[in-house]
């Protein structure tokens, strides 16, 4: 009864903040949009109009991309937590963003044809991610400690960066710097009509969250308990890895890496709603994560005229003392 | 001696004095013929990269005196230089604001090589050639807008109005978009800005790749600038080690190529470092 009315005011309170942010979002900048031109380059679009042009096609698209980042990192980095019962748990410390940008790297530095497309980008990136995922779950089974699965997920990291260093050194001016781009990590490159496949995929992800919601729930009480309550473990271990390797690879060959959203934001969803139950988790970190990096991005665009700061920057600034927040409270 | 940079190449060859390289850093990123088959036959020995050279290698060359940039300060293994008796002199050539100011730095190869009097009469020689394309941009008539740049990460990196590349601009009697901001090195902006103040600019130079495709690559919101959709653009990217050698010591060949591109009678032909953007 508590936790629904929690979840109520929690709604309620989203309902205001989402749509204030999301409109602070599209408006400001070094140009400044009225509300009249964001509505007319929606409903009686004219590309001859600057204004309506730029929020057509740089806004809406960055605004569209902020909220799948945020709130896909998120649940990502929920389903992770879950699988591996450890808060510190998450795509960027796992290693699966390391995964998803080697493949980017070779992708780009090899000068390999295929890859040079958007399709091939994303796939390279899904390939990155899975692969990574998998090799983390296979370890998982050798470790006892969650410390140093981290470690493991940090090694793995460092070997990623290590080859890619390597690829930079024997790669060709052009591809350097076609990676190095990427890696700068951005939520603008995207375009409109890429939308409807980040979206279609998104989707995806979520409705294979939805659809796994009651052994989530249970996998909290232990694998062993699940088990024995008729969850079939493997097959969730391997429905949660798809589901991350699909959306961290879907944003990161899109935006580049962006880090500790995935791990921030579901401890703060726990916090904030103060529940185990999944699908009201679920629900918290699509919200929450993607307010929060609609949120970093209104900042960035905000300060614009004084100082450039990378998306990629300033999540790093907020998630990383987060994170020794979080070890300091488990440690006590 | 060994020379560090590809700029360093250049100044040396418009002295003739390439016989005096032992070493230089990284083959990849060499233009001059002569010093490509030095490295072939041995008689040249290429270290790396300039934060990593190999000392055995440096030795090995039997250099006296190694130039390099200094981007980061000093050399970053100049105390086992100091121990072994090699002079290491860093070139700053890359700091100054002007043309000429950074041709200049020739003097500094012919001291090194007792050359310092060709090396004056060089010097006051581009001096001229410069003054005489800065008279000859004069003449034609065009005042098409010229956006430089493109975006890197999250904003579009431009030369602002003081820096190199501007006075260059200025000098070809460029109409320059962002010729009157401050300051002597990048402005960083917003794509939207750039789409909004470049509405009418028809020339686009450096987006940094040699095919509209891999500019949209990098950066897919190029395809919403005019330049891009009507405006012509090129690019030095073709042959970025010719671009590196030369640029520095033949300033006056920059302006030649500015001036054909500012009078729209530019072919890949007539340029001798920019190349049209297809």
């Amino acid at each position: 009864m508590k936790n629904t009315k929690r979840l109520n005011w929690f709604l309620i309170g989203s309902m205001v903040i989402f749509p204030l942010m999301a409109y602070f979002h599209l408006s400001i900048g070094e140009i400044q949009i009225n509300f009249s031109d964001l509505k007319n380059s929606i409903f009686s679009y004219d590309a001859q109009n600057t204004a309506q042009l730029l929020a057509h096609e740089f806004r809406f698209p960055r605004l569209i991309m902020a909220c799948v980042a945020g709130a896909g990192l998120s649940l990502a980095g929920m389903l992770m937590q879950t699988l591996f019962n450890n808060p510190l748990a998450g795509p960027y410390v796992l290693g699966v963003n390391s995964g998803a940008s080697l493949m980017v790297a070779i992708s780009l530095l090899t000068g390999i044809q295929f890859f040079g497309t958007n399709l091939g980008l994303i796939s390279a990136a899904l390939i990155g991610a899975f692969a990574a995922g998998m090799l983390m779950m296979s370890v998982t089974s050798f470790l006892k400690s969650q410390v140093s699965l981290l470690l493991v997920g940090l090694m793995f990291g460092s070997f990623t960066s290590a080859i890619v260093s390597f690829l930079e050194v024997s790669s060709k001016a052009e591809q350097l710097k076609s990676f190095t781009l990427w890696s700068m990590g951005s939520l603008q490159n995207v375009l409109l009509e890429q939308i409807p496949l980040i979206l279609f995929f998104f989707l995806i992800g979520i409705v294979l969250s939805a659809l796994i919601v009651k052994p989530l729930n249970l996998l909290v009480i232990g694998e062993n308990a699940a088990s024995l309550l008729g969850i079939k473990i493997q097959q969730t271990r391997i429905v949660i890895l798809v589901i991350t390797a699909l959306l961290t690879g879907l944003i990161t060959a899109f935006c580049g890496p962006i880090a500790f959203v995935g791990l921030a934001v579901p401890n703060i969803t726990r916090i904030l709603l103060k529940t185990q139950n999944h699908s009201q988790l679920i629900l918290g970190n699509l919200i929450i994560g993607s307010t929060f990096l609609v949120a970093c991005d209104t900042f960035i665009q905000y300060l614009e005229s004084s100082v450039q700061l990378p998306i990629n920057v300033l999540t790093s600034l907020i998630g990383a003392p987060f994170v020794i927040i979080v070890l300091i409270r488990r440690t006590k | 001696m060994a020379v560090l940079s590809s700029t360093h190449i250049g100044m040396l060859n418009e002295l003739n004095a390439i016989n005096t390289i032992a070493a230089i850093s990284n083959v990849k990123y060499v233009y001059q013929r002569e010093v490509k088959s030095g490295i072939k036959s041995g008689q040249i020995i290429s270290l790396g990269d300039e934060g990593q050279i190999s000392i055995d290698k440096l030795l090995q060359s039997k250099t006296k005196v190694m130039i390099y940039s200094a981007f980061s300060g000093e050399f970053s293994q100049q105390k086992k230089l100091d121990k072994l008796g090699i002079i290491s002199i860093p070139n700053y050539d890359w700091r100054e604001t002007t043309p000429l100011g950074k041709a200049d730095w020739l003097l500094l190869f012919g001291y090194l090589t007792d050359k310092q009097k060709q090396a004056k009469e060089r010097i006051a020689r581009l001096n001229t050639l410069y003054s005489l394309g800065i008279i000859e941009g004069k003449k034609i008539k065009n005042n098409e807008i010229f956006l430089l740049g493109n975006q890197m990460g999250d904003y579009w990196y431009a030369p602002a109005g003081e820096s190199y590349q501007a006075i260059l601009l200025k000098d070809a009697g460029i109409n320059y978009l962002y010729s009157n901001t401050k300051g002597t090195g990048s402005l960083a902006l917003p794509m939207e800005q750039v789409i909004k103040d470049a509405e009418k600019a028809t020339i686009w130079l450096n987006p940094g790749f040699k095919s509209k495709k891999e500019i949209l690559l990098s950066n897919p919101k190029a395809t919403f600038l005019t330049v891009f959709q009507k405006g012509k653009i090129y690019c030095y990217s073709a042959n970025m080690n010719n671009f590196w050698e030369n640029s520095t010591i033949q300033p006056h060949w920059f302006l030649h190529d500015l001036h054909e591109i500012k009078a729209n009678t530019a072919t890949n032909e007539n340029l001798y470092f920019y190349k049209s953007v297809e």
